[in-house]
């Protein structure tokens, strides 16, 4: 199976990076060598590509709301905690 | 009163909204009247979501956003450092999601990190690799509208996945700011996010086999 994988190159130390660069967060010579590399590895471009949209999901994930009258309920009661304690 | 779902991770790394939470930290230790206002409207919404996300029930949410209010808001004044506000606020946030335990939230397992790493070669690494039968790289791709898979997914992650993905991913802390909230080492941090970020991954990809899979039978 390693045979079909990637022949001429170390898949592995790419996909332990791959985090680090869709955040930016690697250097510009490795920036160049991952890029250089997915360009010519349809598994690894296909990984990334995949770990981007997981990001882009979390990133862009609308929050789940409170009701407004639940939100006042609970703003209250730690209102009325720090008027007790003398915070507010 | 607090506005519905607003900023994006990418937005709340914005210089302007850090030159926002400075504002109402100074209205706070100036003792502002509308203080408490500003705070919960700009928190508020995230410490919510940040508890059910993390606690997985509205009930432990609510828990969760009431004692964060109280508890920071009461040793706001004491902070000095601005810029150390988002961390020191969500260390308050994940304590009070690791102490509300009111119903089942978790799955109750921690994945075996070579669960998510497959496939394994007999005496090799583990490391995630795409599935070699799968890859159409059109076809497998996480559809990001479907939100609700994306609810269930962070869900069903190990605790110690969650909490890493929800600060940063979903609240836009940085590397140096979620192992300051974690109390861990920023090389720790950015290895433990890589394989939370696998885990998530391998959960979406899962729900939806690629469309060459399904076109097969």
């Amino acid at each position: 199976m390693d045979d079909a994988r990637h022949p001429e190159c170390d898949c592995l130390e790419w996909l332990e990076t791959l985090s680090e660069y869709l955040d930016g967060d690697v250097g510009e010579d490795l920036l160049h060598r991952i890029d250089a590399h997915i360009a010519e590895c349809p598994r690894c471009a296909w990984a990334v590509a995949t770990l981007r949209e997981t990001i882009e999901a979390c990133r862009h994930a609308p929050r789940p709301s409170l009701e407004p009258s639940e939100l006042r309920r609970v703003v209250e009661r730690a209102r009325e905690e720090l008027h007790r304690q003398g915070v507010l | 009163m607090i506005p519905p779902a607003d900023n994006s991770a990418a937005a709340r790394r914005d210089p302007a909204e850090r030159k926002r939470d400075r504002e109402i930290l100074a209205a706070v230790q100036r003792g502002d009247a509308d203080a408490f206002d500003r705070f919960v409207e700009r928190f508020g919404p995230m410490i919510f979501s940040f508890g059910l996300r993390m606690c997985g029930n509205r009930e432990d949410a609510e828990d969760v956003l009431q004692e964060t209010l109280i508890k920071v808001y009461t040793r706001l004044r004491t902070l000095q450092d601005p810029d150390a506000l988002r961390a020191w606020l969500w260390r308050i946030v994940a304590n009070e999601c690791r102490m509300s335990r009111r119903g089942p939230r978790d799955p109750g397992r921690q994945v075996n990190i070579e669960e998510l790493l497959a496939p394994r070669e007999e005496g090799g690494t583990p490391m995630e690799l795409p599935d070699p039968d799968a890859p159409d790289p059109e076809a497998s791709t996480i559809r990001l509208q479907d939100r609700e898979r994306l609810e269930e997914a962070i869900r069903n992650l190990p605790p110690t996945y969650r909490i890493i993905l929800l600060l940063r991913d979903f609240e836009g802390l940085t590397s140096e700011e979620v192992a300051r909230v974690l109390g861990i080492s920023v090389p720790n941090a950015k290895v433990r996010l890589h394989r939370a970020r696998l885990a998530l991954r391998k959960l979406l990809l899962g729900a939806e086999p690629p469309r060459a899979a399904k076109g097969a039978g």
